[in-house]
């Protein structure tokens, strides 16, 4: 019987670091993508000084584009980071007591809370105490409104490393921080690249509830009540249009990202079995 | 060694009315006991007895477990391991351990052997390549796998897998290795394949080893301790502990009886 050959050898051949470098590099490239290209298709629907004076006066679904971006901007990192650590807090057995407790305490009643809830409290009180703008306190809503869940997902992913792996390498001396770099970190990437994705989706569709809140206080309409406000106005509607086709694009291509991060991770944890 | 009585000169590690528990779970009960350097000592039990626990407590590898609560003294060269100034990372790669399975780091072998040196702070590749190949040597495991560094380890057989990790383990020259039952997961000849590995490792360290294998505690060890219900109940020199066991409870458990 002759030899058979069956397909190529597929390479086995990976490093962490690769992995780790890859993960990073698609997670600022969507991160920075996004931002811009919301901010330019902003700009470029209505011009620099209708896009200064919509974040001024928010008015209209182009001001709720515009309001989108900016927002996105400063609250994705911000949650990203605080989530980040809050989840490390959460799944790293090396820290424990306080920190852990507090953590996962603080998880447990924020789901019984609506999110919701607490970041319109949040955005009123800076509003009225703070006299923040309009955008830092729709920021700094959306960071309160999705830090739990980001938390949560966060660490979901960094359980995913077996507790054995995490025992070996305490073993080898290695602290919590090189464990997390060298260890969690690699082989959580895509899942983390995939939450990245997902919050990034999510808080582009909350903009809107924001901008409801906003539009009570006199600001911006939400993207809805601007659809239907100037659904008559032919001159503007094509521009509304544009405006939400590209949310709802940027909402979509985040969860597009995030469901291929998840894949990827998949594959990757089952190479690494 | 002495592993009930007062610290030798040559003492390597002590443990002096050692308590662990584990919640409300006693898991070990004023253990005392004292290993001289360069001995091999095996501590064998049923399952839950207390061996791991014990091997756990030479590391401060219940760190990492919240419901872990240590009372007691343990020491290694005459300085106590347990107060809050120590070390902890320090103190792990003087006392290496080795896992019932075998535990690879989700990374290239390269990596994974290197894992410990890189977290200790070295970063010169040459260096790096110098020591990872060395261990990779001292464990028998270069040839199978010199062309396969930058490989992830699955093609390797679980024995080979438990070579790598004692190879982790050696590249950051401890003084002690803690083998936590070793060849747990290994078939007899692959079980021995191992313990040929480990032989030679025996002159040059301190090594304690808990396992259910008694066939390999008698091989392996120079002393042995039988432990029950987290108690040490009788220690001594291997043969005598096998041929002659002063403590009912040990001949029963050696001759297999139900306690």
């Amino acid at each position: 019987m002759g030899l058979v050959t069956v397909g190529t050898p597929k390479p086995d051949t990976f490093r962490s670091r690769d992995v780790l470098v890859t993960a990073l590099s698609y997670i600022a490239g969507t991160v920075g993508a996004m931002a811009f290209v919301a901010v330019l298709v902003a700009l470029v629907a209505l011009g620099w000084q209708d896009f200064a004076r919509v974040l001024a006066v928010p008015q209209g679904a182009g001001s709720a584009l515009a309001i989108s971006a900016l927002v996105l901007a400063i609250a994705l990192p911000v949650t990203f980071a605080i989530g980040l650590c809050a989840a490390v807090c959460a799944t790293d057995p090396s820290i424990g007591g306080v920190a852990t407790r507090a953590v996962r305490e603080s998880l447990e009643w924020s789901v019984g809370i609506p999110p919701v809830v607490i970041g319109v409290a949040v955005f009123f009180t800076v509003v009225a105490f703070v006299h923040s703008s309009v955008v830092g306190a729709a920021a700094l809503a959306l960071i309160v409104l999705n830090l739990p869940n980001a938390t949560a997902r966060l660490a979901q992913a960094f359980s995913g490393v077996p507790e054995v792996a995490r025992e070996a390498a305490a073993a080898l001396g290695a602290s919590s921080v090189s464990a997390f770099f060298g260890l969690t970190l690699p082989q959580s990437a895509w899942a983390v690249a995939a939450v990245l994705c997902a919050l990034a989706g999510q808080m582009v569709g909350e903009t809107s509830a924001v901008a409801l809140v906003v539009s009570a206080s006199g600001g911006a309409q939400p993207l809805s009540a601007a659809i239907w406000h100037f659904a008559s106005n032919v001159s503007l509607a094509a521009t509304e249009a544009a405006s939400c086709l590209v949310l709802v694009l940027v909402v979509a291509a985040c969860t597009a990202l995030s469901k291929d991060f998840s894949r990827r991770q998949l594959e990757t944890s089952a190479t690494k079995t | 060694m002495s592993t009930q009585g007062g610290p030798t000169v040559e003492t390597k590690l002590e443990a002096s009315q050692l308590h662990v528990w584990f919640g409300d779970k006693h898991a070990l009960r004023s253990v005392n006991i004292s290993v001289v350097a360069g001995r091999t000592v095996a501590f064998i039990g049923a399952s839950k007895s207390g061996k791991t626990t014990l091997l756990r407590s030479f590391n401060r590898l219940h760190d990492l477990n919240p419901r872990a609560r240590l009372h007691g003294s343990v020491k290694i060269d005459g300085a106590e391991i347990l107060g809050r100034g120590v070390d902890v990372a320090a103190l792990r790669r003087r006392v290496g351990m080795i896992f019932s399975t075998p535990t690879v780091l989700p990374t290239s072998i390269f990596d994974n052997v290197a894992f410990g040196l890189r977290a200790k702070g070295l970063r010169d590749r040459i260096l790096l390549e110098e020591k990872v190949e060395r261990s990779l040597r001292r464990v028998l495991l270069w040839d199978a796998v010199s062309a396969l560094l930058d490989r992830a380890p699955s093609d390797l057989t679980i024995e080979q897998l438990q070579r790598l990790c004692l190879a982790r383990a050696m590249a950051l020259d401890p003084e002690v290795l803690l083998f936590d039952d070793p060849t747990a997961t290994l078939d007899p000849v692959a079980g021995l394949a191992f313990e040929e590995v480990l032989i030679p490792l025996r002159r040059d360290h301190t090594v304690l080893i808990a396992t259910n294998n008694l066939e390999q505690a008698a091989r392996l060890s120079d002393t042995t301790c039988y432990l029950a219900s987290g108690e040490v109940i009788e220690s001594g020199e291997t043969p005598l502990v096998f041929s002659r066991p002063t403590d009912t409870r040990t001949e029963d458990f050696l001759a297999g009886r139900s306690p």
